[in-house]
C-alpha cells in the first residue's frame, strides 16, 4: 500500500502518528485535529477516511460522512432522532454512526470547525465521542483548543493531533509538483504564512500576485515619506479589512494579507544590506511580528497599522 | 474512456403507467438534501427481466424491476423527481427510452412527446451490496406486514438507547420473531418462516424501514424472500418483483423475554372493539393527567375510568369475562390503544398479577402475539 499521506505538505509528526496507528489497527475513535486554518487538517482526515474505506470514492461512499460547511451547524444535522428531518445530510451523524458499515469494515464521519456548535449542541456529541461502536473513527477539526471555542469536554474525549504552520520550501514543493510555475510557486509559498491549503486555493488565481505588488509598493511609498502618507495606507488597510468582516466569504483577510507581502520586502532589503542598516531592516521584521500579535488581541487594527507603518517611514 | 461511454449506450421499451407507478415506490427512497446529490438520482438499469430501479438514502434501498423490452443494454441515474413527474403525465402509449452514452443524456419518446433529461454516471452511484449472496428464509407477505405492524409501534423514540429505536427480528428454531421495546411497553409477534432451516440470527432493523415494508411489497405475490448478508450488516425483503433493503443498527439488543410475566392472577377475555371505543372515550379525561386510565376487573366487569381534576371524570362499566382474583391497576391509555389497533381479533385476552406487574394483552388462545404493558403506580380507591 502506498503512503496515504503523499499529498499531505508537512505535518511529519502527526501524520508518523497516524501511519503508525494504521499500521498497527490502534485507531482512535475520536480524533481533533487542532490547526488554524488552511493547514491541512481536513486534507489529512480524507486521506486518512480514503485509506480506511478504500472500496469506492469518497463522496460516493456509504460509509462516509462529512460536514465541512462553513454555515453553523444545526443540531438537526446531528441528533439520532432531531425534531426536524436534517435538511444537509440523509442521515444525521448519530444516525449514521448508529447503523453498522454497509460495504466497508468502518464507518468514518468527519466534521470541521467544531466550534461552528453552539456549545449546548456540542454536549450531544458527547456520548457520542464516548463509547462509539467499534469500528467508528470520527474526526474534529478545530482551530483551537480555547474552551469558548470546543467545550474542554469534547477535547477530553478525543485523540489531539496537533498541526503547526507548514515550512515555505515544503508548501514551495508541493506547488511545484502540481504544476505552479517556480517563480509564482516561490512567492506563493512566501505568502502562504505556512498554509499549504491556503496557497493551493490561489495556485492560479492571478490577483493575488498582483495583490502582493500593491501592498509592496505601498510600503515602498512610506519609507522617507511625509507621516500622512503611512498614516492614509493604515486607513486604506482599516478599510479593506471593514469590508472584509462584512463580507462571507474565503477570501484572506487583507491586513494579513498585506502584513505577509511586508515581511517579504521586509526580509528581502534585511538580506541584502549590512551593519546598520540590516539592524534596522531587522528591527522592522520583527515589529511586524508584534503587530500581527497585536491583531489577534483586542487591539484597534488601525492603531496597530498606523504604529507600525510610522515605523518604517522613518526606516530610509 | 470513450470505449466505455459507448458501453453505456441503453436502449428500452416500456409502459408509461407501470414505470410511472414503480418510480413513485422507487421514488419513497428519495431525499432532496444536498449533500450527495447523486442520491437525488434514481438508478436506472437494464436486466434480464426488464429494468430495474433502485433508489436509496443510505439507511434504506427500495429497488423495482419493471417489464421492459431491452433491446440495448445499459445503465443510468436519472434526477427521481422530474423523471417520475413526467412520466406520470404520459399517455398510456409505448415509451422508448434511449440512452447517449458520451453525454448521459436520457431520451424519452412517447407520442407525441419527445423528451431529453440531463444524466449522471451510474459508476457515480453508491456502492451497496446485492443479496446474491446470503442466508434466506420465507415468509408469508401478509403475516409479515402484520407483524411489522404490530410491532414497529412499540419501538423507542427516545435517543438515550439506541438499539431500541429498532425492531429486534430474531431468526430461530425455524421462525421468525420480531419484537419492539421503548422500555414501557413491549410487543412480540412470531410468524412461521420456510427454509430457515437451523438459521440463527438477530439483527436489529430501523423501525422506519420497517414502516416502508408495506408500500413497497404492495400488490406483490403473497411469499417474502427475507434474505440476511453473510456480514450481517444488512436486510434485503424480496417479493416478486420488488425489494427493499434496510442497514442494520449496530448494538446488543436487550434481553425482551425477562420482562414477558410467565404468569398471572386475573385473566379477562373481552370485546377488542368495545374496549377499543371505551378506552378511547374515557382516555379523553385522562389527556392532561399522563394519559393514565385505570382498570378495575371484578366478576363478570371491566370498568375502565379516568379522572383530570380541572376536566371532570369519566366512567366506563363493560360486560367481560373475567378468571381470577379482583385487581385495580393503571396504565397509559396510548399504550393500550396502540396494540389494540393492531391485534387484528375480535376478542382480546388482557392478563393480570397485581397492580404492579406488568399487564399482557394477547388474541385469546394464540400465541403468536404478545404485548406487555408496564403499569403507572396510583393511589387506589
Amino acid at each position: 500500500m502506498g503512503d496515504p499521506f503523499a499529498g499531505v505538505a508537512g505535518h511529519t509528526r502527526a501524520l508518523d502518528q497516524l501511519r503508525s496507528q494504521i499500521d498497527t489497527g490502534r485507531l482512535a475513535h475520536a480524533y481533533l485535529f487542532v490547526g488554524e486554518a488552511g493547514l491541512g487538517k481536513s486534507t489529512t482526515a480524507r486521506a486518512l477516511a480514503t485509506t480506511l474505506l478504500p472500496e469506492a470514492a469518497l463522496h460516493r461512499h456509504p460509509d462516509y460522512w462529512e460536514d465541512d460547511r462553513i454555515k453553523a451547524l444545526s443540531i438537526n444535522e446531528l441528533r439520532l432522532l432531531p425534531d426536524k428531518p436534517p435538511e444537509f445530510h440523509e442521515l444525521s451523524l448519530q444516525a449514521f454512526l448508529n447503523l453498522k458499515p454497509a460495504v466497508g469494515t468502518r464507518r468514518v464521519a468527519l466534521v470541521t470547525n467544531v466550534g461552528r456548535l453552539r456549545d449546548q449542541d456540542q454536549g450531544v456529541l458527547l456520548k457520542t465521542l464516548e463509547e462509539p461502536h467499534p469500528h467508528r473513527v470520527i474526526v474534529l477539526t478545530s482551530p483551537s483548543l480555547n474552551p469558548f471555542v470546543v467545550l474542554p469536554t469534547v477535547v477530553s474525549r478525543c485523540q489531539r493531533l496537533f498541526f503547526h504552520p507548514v515550512p515555505a520550501p515544503e508548501i514551495e514543493k508541493l506547488l511545484l509538483g502540481l504544476g505552479v510555475e517556480p517563480g509564482r510557486a516561490h512567492l506563493l509559498a512566501d505568502l502562504a504564512r505556512g498554509r499549504p491549503g491556503w496557497a493551493l486555493r490561489v495556485a492560479n488565481d492571478e490577483g493575488v500576485i498582483e495583490m502582493h505588488d500593491v501592498w509592496t509598493r505601498r510600503l515602498e511609498e512610506v519609507f522617507g515619506a511625509p507621516a500622512d502618507v503611512p498614516l492614509r495606507v493604515a486607513a486604506e488597510l482599516d478599510g479593506s479589512q471593514m469590508a472584509w468582516r462584512r463580507s462571507e466569504g474565503e477570501v484572506e483577510d487583507p491586513a494579513l494579507f498585506a502584513i505577509a507581502s511586508w515581511q517579504i520586502e521586509l526580509r528581502r532589503r534585511m538580506l541584502s544590506s549590512r551593519g546598520r542598516e540590516q539592524g534596522r531592516w531587522a528591527r522592522l521584521l520583527e515589529l511586524s511580528y508584534d503587530t500581527l500579535g497585536y491583531l489577534e488581541q483586542n487591539v484597534s487594527p488601525r492603531l496597530a497599522f498606523e504604529t507600525f507603518l510610522l515605523e518604517c517611514r522613518k526606516a530610509s | 474512456m470513450k470505449a466505455k461511454a459507448i458501453e453505456a449506450q441503453m436502449k428500452v421499451t416500456c409502459r408509461p403507467a407501470v414505470l410511472g407507478q414503480a418510480l413513485q415506490v422507487v421514488s419513497r427512497a428519495i431525499s432532496s438534501r444536498t449533500t450527495l446529490p447523486i442520491l437525488n438520482n434514481i438508478l436506472i438499469e437494464t436486466t434480464s427481466e426488464g429494468l430495474a430501479l433502485t433508489a436509496t438514502n443510505l439507511e434504506i434501498g427500495i429497488r423495482k424491476i419493471v417489464a421492459a423490452e431491452v433491446a440495448m443494454e445499459g445503465s443510468t441515474t436519472a434526477p427521481a423527481r422530474l423523471l417520475t413527474d413526467f412520466v406520470g403525465t404520459l399517455p398510456d402509449q409505448d415509451l422508448e427510452i434511449t440512452l447517449d452514452g458520451a453525454t448521459q443524456s436520457l431520451n424519452l419518446r412517447c407520442a407525441r412527446f419527445d423528451t431529453h433529461i440531463k444524466c449522471i454516471e451510474a459508476e457515480e452511484f453508491p456502492p451497496g451490496p446485492r443479496p446474491d449472496e446470503g442466508d434466506r428464509l420465507e415468509v408469508a407477505l401478509d403475516d409479515l406486514v402484520t407483524a411489522v405492524e404490530q410491532t414497529q409501534m412499540a419501538a423507542s423514540t427516545d435517543e438515550a438507547r439506541p438499539v431500541l429505536t429498532g425492531v429486534l427480528v430474531q431468526v430461530q428454531a425455524g421462525g421468525l420473531t420480531l419484537a419492539a421495546t421503548d422500555g414501557h411497553r413491549l410487543a412480540v409477534s412470531k410468524l412461521s418462516a420456510a427454509g430457515a432451516g437451523d438459521l440463527e440470527a438477530s439483527l436489529i432493523v430501523p423501525a422506519r424501514a420497517l414502516a416502508e415494508l408495506s408500500r413497497v411489497l404492495k400488490g406483490e405475490p403473497g411469499r417474502v424472500d427475507v434474505i440476511i448478508s453473510k456480514a450481517r450488516n444488512q436486510i434485503f425483503f424480496k417479493a416478486g418483483s420488488s425489494e427493499l433493503t434496510s442497514r442494520l443498527i449496530d448494538g446488543k439488543y436487550p434481553n425482551y423475554a425477562q420482562v414477558i410475566p410467565s404468569k398471572s392472577s386475573t385473566k379477562v377475555k373481552v370485546s377488542t372493539a368495545e374496549l377499543t371505543q371505551t378506552v378511547r372515550a374515557v382516555s379523553l379525561f385522562a389527556r392532561d393527567s399522563a394519559n393514565v386510565i385505570r382498570v378495575k376487573a371484578q366478576a363478570g366487569s371491566l370498568t375502565l375510568s379516568a379522572t383530570t381534576n380541572e376536566v371532570g371524570d369519566s366512567k366506563a362499566e363493560m360486560a367481560a369475562d373475567v378468571d381470577g382474583s379482583d385487581i385495580q391497576i393503571a396504565f397509559n391509555a396510548r399504550y393500550v390503544l396502540d396494540a389494540l389497533g393492531v391485534i387484528g381479533e375480535n376478542e382480546v385476552e388482557l392478563m393480570f398479577d397485581g397492580p404492579l406487574s406488568p399487564g399482557m394483552l394477547r388474541p385469546p388462545g394464540k400465541e403468536h402475539y404478545l404485548y406487555v404493558i408496564m403499569p403507572v403506580r396510583v393511589a387506589m380507591s
